[in-house]
Formats: structure tokens, sequence, C-alpha cells
């Protein structure tokens, strides 16, 4: 029995230091291979094959492991990576020495304006980063709503959020904005996001982007040049014209997986 | 023992798909539940005693199944010492449990008649 309990705590230290169970889960775990070693004993096993044939019954470990985790519910299993993008995004913009009060406040949700200061290249690659956190926050938050089975308004819902957050980018760089290289970075996130939502054929998804990328950019400059819009309302239809095209798209990958299906 | 009868299954081909065993794992606890509260190694016994063993989980997959179960209302649980002294954790069915159990049991037997409407009696029997 001593020997049992040994190997017994061999293996609950084994789980425990696997972070993918939680202490009172392999307490359950526990509890289920000493009952089942008990009735293997019963039927005429020793010791030392009960406790090997109770934990081979209870599965392949990796197995087990895939299973535990992905019963949790998706807010806690995406927590970690989740507070470590938010709490990033907040951090970022005091990389830059500039900032202070509200202006640091508004350098959260843009991913640019506040790098300048540093060499060209670190000022990209912060800037990337940046943006990165923002869209998977936002993708997170998406997530969970999908899971509420509100996947079409977690769609809309996420393109707007998405579009409201470029906006004082837009606004920021008004005189640059109608041609500038912001709103080529705005308006693929945009359709990206939208369009890789839906599971579809790959082709299909790397068309529609491009389809949806030619058509947002034609309208934009139609409407700016061809109609005179102000700069500064620009944004707004930008972000109009981003729905219904992302929209359609999603709409199109939809109906193919489901003929698919 | 054990060994030759998951040999058995295997051979004969009668493993259960992963779809199967997951969309049956829900009505099977919760008609267990149903029966009284019970605990883990017990309910995987009980399944393996009504399918004649033809039913074999993995069984540390149960936990995930049942945590799940208890994280929509449908059951809840208790720690409580047994009588031979052990710490387990016993399972027990809610009100809204009762009623997907219903649920389920509607669905299963509308499927259960499609597919013997389509069947027929088994050949053995006629």
């Amino acid at each position: 029995m001593v020997n049992l309990d040994k190997q017994i705590a061999s293996w609950r230290k084994r789980l425990l230091n696997d972070r993918a169970f939680y202490s009172d889960e392999v307490e359950e775990l526990e509890s289920h291979v000493r009952d089942a070693v008990d009735r293997l004993v019963a039927e005429g096993y020793t010791e030392q094959d009960a406790f090997l044939e109770a934990t081979r019954l209870l599965g392949d470990p990796a197995m087990l492991r895939r299973e535990y985790k992905n019963s949790r519910p998706l807010a806690e299993r995406l927590f970690v990576p989740a507070a470590v993008v938010a709490v990033s995004v907040f951090l970022l913009p005091l990389l830059s020495a500039t900032l202070s009060g509200w202006y640091w406040l508004q350098a959260v949700i843009d991913p640019t304006v506040h790098y300048t200061v540093l060499s060209p290249i670190g000022h990209t690659l912060l800037s990337g980063i940046h943006f990165l956190a923002v869209f998977v926050v936002i993708w997170a938050g998406a997530l969970r709503m999908q899971r509420r089975s509100q996947r079409r308004f977690a769609l809309q819902g996420s393109a707007l959020l998405m579009g409201l957050m470029m906006a004082p980018l837009f606004l920021e760089y008004t005189a640059l904005f109608v041609s500038g290289p912001q709103y080529m970075v705005a308006l693929p996130a945009i359709v990206l996001l939208l369009a890789v939502f839906f599971k579809g054929p790959r082709l299909m998804k790397a068309t529609n982007v491009l389809v949806g990328l030619a058509v947002l950019v034609a309208a934009h400059q139609l409407l700016a040049f061809g109609f005179h819009l102000s700069t500064m309302v620009m944004p707004l239809f930008d972000m109009l014209l981003g729905l219904i095209v992302g929209r359609t798209l999603a709409q199109r990958q939809m109906a193919e997986r489901l003929r698919l299906a | 023992m054990q060994t030759l009868d998951y040999l058995s299954i295997w051979r004969e081909g009668l493993m259960f798909s992963r779809e199967l065993t997951a969309a049956s794992a829900k009505p099977i606890v919760l008609a267990i539940l149903a029966r009284g509260e019970s605990y883990g190694y017990e309910i995987i016994q009980e399944v393996k005693r009504r399918s004649n063993g033809e039913i074999q989980w993995a069984e540390g997959a149960l936990y995930p199944v049942l945590h799940r179960l208890e994280r929509q209302g449908l059951i809840e649980s208790v720690w409580r010492v047994s009588d031979s002294g052990r710490k387990r954790k016993y399972y027990r069915l809610h009100e809204a449990g009762q009623q997907a159990l219903a649920t389920e049991r509607k669905q299963w037997m509308i499927t259960h008649d499609v597919l013997t409407s389509l069947w027929g009696p088994e050949p053995w029997l006629t």
C-alpha cells in the first residue's frame, strides 16, 4: 500500500505540474484511480498492475489534457494571452517619451502617431506590434460573443469597433488621408477581419479579400475625388463601405461553406 | 480481461466515432444522474454494465463532460467523504438538467424511430 501511495503521489505531482489541470480536478482523478485500483485488485491484479491499468483506462494523457483544456470557458482559455495583450496595449505608448495626459490615452487606440520620435524602423516595428495587439483584443472580444451564438452581431460589432478605433488615426492625418498610408492600413484590416471570420475555401477567401479591397479603394477614390467629399466625413463612408462589403463577402463565404457541407 | 475487451472491439470495428461518443455522452450522463446522485467512477461502470462493455470511454474524458454540464447549470456537484472513507465528488441533476434530458430524449427517440423504420427489424429476428 505504501508503494501504491508513492506511485499515486508521483503521478499526481506530474498532473499538477502540468498547468492544464486544476488541483481539485487532479483530486477527482485520483479518487477515480483509487476506486479503479480497488476494483482491479479485487479482480486479482497486483497493486502495481492495477495502478498501471487504471491510469491506462483513464486515456492517453495528451488526449486528456486536450479534453480538459477544451472544456474550459473561452474567457478562461484566453485570459492569459488577452491580459498580456491588453497590458501591452497600454504600456507600449509609454515607450514614447513625448506623451502625457489625454494624448497618452489617445495613443492607446492609435497605433501609429506616437512612435514618430523613434527611428523609422523602430517606429514601424512598434506600430505593427501595437496594431496587432489592438486587432487581437477586438478579435478576442468577438470570439466571446460568437460563443453565445451572436456571431453575426460579433462580426458587425467588431468591424465597427475596428473602424471607430481607426477613426482618430484618420482624423489626425486628414491631410494625408485621401491617399495616405494610414488609410491603406485600416481598410484591409476591416475587410480581412470580416472575410477570415467564416470558414471557406482558402482561394475564395484570398479572392474575397482582394476583391473587397479593390471595391473599397475604388469607391473611396470615387467619393473623395469624383464627388469632392470632405476628408472629414470620408472615414465614416469608409467604415460604412467596409461593413457592407465585408458583410456581403462573409455571407458569400457562409453560403459556399453550407453548399460544400 | 480488459485488454481483450478492447481488442475485440477494435477487431469487430465497433469503435464509436468521436462525434457519436461526444453527442451521446450528455444524454447518457444526464439519464444516469436522473436515477440518483453518482460520481465519475460509478457512472463509467454503469455505462459499461448497461452497454455490455460495448461503450468504452477513455475514463478520464468523462470529467470534462461533467464539468461542462455543471457550468451549464444542468447538474451540480459536492465533495463528500464516502462510507469507505474516500473523498469523492458527487454529481446530482438540477431542474434545468431534467428539462435538458427531456429534450435530449425526444431528439434521440425521433432519431431512433427514423433509423428503425428505415432498417426494419433485425434480420436474425425475422
